[in-house]
């Protein structure tokens, strides 16, 4: 193993307000090697956004220490090190499809050749290649999240960030979406940490999945999943996949005072 | 076809009340000089009309140089405090509170300040659309979703990205909305500056001196021209602003 990718020592998270302090996450340590997909699973107000955001330079952790390719947060963001894709697609209504998986390179002052190629090479590689000149809204959801996807491997990151991309999805998109995402990946070698609600959806994914827990958000357990690669439709039907979604299931109902699985979707948002 | 469908039953109506006009001052023998029928209207618009085009031209260019200046001036001053959420809070309350101060109301100590001819009204109508327009483009400009700011910060965007990538655009249905609005206050700032004073080939002092002379018909003609030429002006505007932003109305139409 080489130098892990993304190093957090000792994170905490105290978010002040007028109501008072909260602590949203307390002294969590976890490393990622490169090439790594890492879930993050919990319930509603575990901190798994925060600590997402923290390792995105997007929030300050309170104190502890958070490495980066050797870098600090901050000047992995500056070096645009990350690929963000958010709970909603966040795409800018008034630029095409094209122009919006443009914005980074945009961004970055890629030069005009790669600016003009790179897009159309993502859109077809999450197959939106006929869609390059409509706007956002005359999208499905899921469509619009496949964009953002794209978007954020414009510049090739080596870090992709996933705040429950497909939360707002249904069920059969959510699947054939975690597909494609493992498809992508594996042609881009970018290393995931990737937040969500649903237990199948992180062991299907996954090479490791962090369990958390709230109040204050701590890491509970991880869990290594040892499901072969690359993983396909029938993956989601070996018993070892169920062993592993029970496992995690478990972990997470140990929690007291949280009922197992959380809802479906999303809960307070 | 389906938009002389959507718009004829306006048009109806607008057929209907003028012969209904006709009808009321035929059957009730309204004297001419109360309510002049709309023929009437029409024929003494036909008699006067070099004076009337002449009127228009001059009271049309304080309302569009006003409305430049002022829709202009106020664009740029919320770019400005935009900048500077901290200003931004500072002045925001004042520029909200001048909309219901009636700044018609300085149009005479306009007169005053700045002559008897077109100066005094273009500084009226500028002071009509500054406000509004400031208000709404810093409205616009601040009132960018967080994430999708997170999204310009993941990249290390600068400001001056976040601005002409981000703010501005997200602000152009807002400035707009203003900029159609004002179209219309900048014609009335006009008209009304006018009756406190000017040259007399100009719409509101023709309106206001044919009126007290009990010259009704040239009134409303004079009137009617007013009402044309602020129609025209707010359609020009929704024109520009369907040109620069096709995506904002695409999806309303959808």
């Amino acid at each position: 193993m080489g130098p892990p990718i993304i190093e957090l020592a000792d994170v905490a998270k105290i978010f002040e307000s007028r109501a008072g302090a909260t602590e949203a996450l307390r002294a969590v340590s976890l490393t990622v090697q490169a090439g790594e997909f890492v879930s993050v699973i919990g319930p509603s107000g575990c901190g798994k956004s925060s600590l997402l955001r923290i390792v995105g330079d997007l929030v300050e952790p309170t104190s502890g220490i958070v490495r980066v390719k050797g870098k600090s947060a901050r000047q992995a963001r500056l070096d645009r090190d990350y690929g963000i894709v958010f709970q909603t697609p966040v795409l800018y209504e008034w630029r095409t499809v094209l122009d919006n998986v443009r914005l980074p390179l945009e961004l970055a002052g890629r030069a005009r050749a790669e600016r003009d190629e790179r897009p159309r090479a993502l859109l077809r590689l999450v197959g939106l290649e006929e869609f390059a000149g409509h706007h956002p809204w005359q999208l499905s959801g899921g469509m619009q999240q496949r964009v953002s996807i794209a978007r954020a491997l414009a510049l090739n990151p080596s870090i992709l960030l996933m705040d429950e991309p497909f939360g707002a999805l249904d069920e059969m998109t959510r699947e054939r979406l975690n597909q494609e995402l493992l498809q992508v990946c594996a042609e881009t070698a970018a290393t995931v940490v990737f937040v969500t609600h649903s237990i199948a959806e992180a062991v299907f994914l996954s090479t490791r999945i962090v369990v958390m827990s709230p109040r204050p958000g701590c890491i509970d357990r991880i869990v290594t999943v040892d499901l072969p690669r690359p993983r396909a439709e029938k993956t989601r039907a070996l018993p070892r996949f169920f062993e592993l979604v029970t496992e995690v299931r478990q972990s997470l109902r140990e929690d007291p005072g949280l009922g197992g699985e959380p809802a479906r979707g999303r809960g307070a948002r | 076809m389906s938009r002389v469908r959507e718009y004829a039953p306006a048009a109806l109506v607008l057929v209907a009340g003028v012969l209904a006009w006709e009808a009321v001052v035929y059957l009730f023998a309204i004297q001419f000089y109360l309510l002049p029928a709309p023929h009437v209207i029409v024929q003494s618009l036909r008699e006067t009309y070099p004076l009337l085009v002449e009127a228009g031209v001059y009271t049309f260019t304080e309302a569009v140089v006003g409305w430049v200046l002022g829709c202009g001036g106020g664009i740029l001053a919320a770019m400005a405090a935009s900048r500077s959420p901290e200003l931004a809070r500072l002045v925001l309350p004042y520029a909200v509170a001048s909309a219901s101060v009636p700044i018609i109301a300085l149009a005479p100590l306009a007169i005053v300040w700045f002559g008897v001819e077109q100066g005094s009204k273009i500084a009226i109508v500028v002071l009509m659309t500054f406000f509004p327009t400031f208000v709404s483009t810093l409205r616009g400009l601040l009132s960018v979703a967080p994430q999708s700011l997170e999204l310009m910060e993941s990249y290390a965007a600068s400001d001056q990205q976040v601005f002409w990538k981000l703010r501005l655009p997200h602000s152009l249905p807002m400035v707009f909305t203003s900029l159609r609005a004002c179209a219309t206050l900048a014609m009335i700032g006009a008209v009304v500056s006018e009756f406190f004073g000017g040259p007399v080939k100009s719409l509101g002092v023709y309106i206001k001196s044919t009126a007290s002379l009990f010259q009704t018909r040239q009134a409303w003609s004079a009137i009617l021209v007013a009402c044309a030429l602020g129609l025209l002006f707010y359609f020009a505007v929704a024109l520009v602003e369907r040109w620069v932003m096709p995506w904002h109305f695409e999806r309303r139409e959808r």
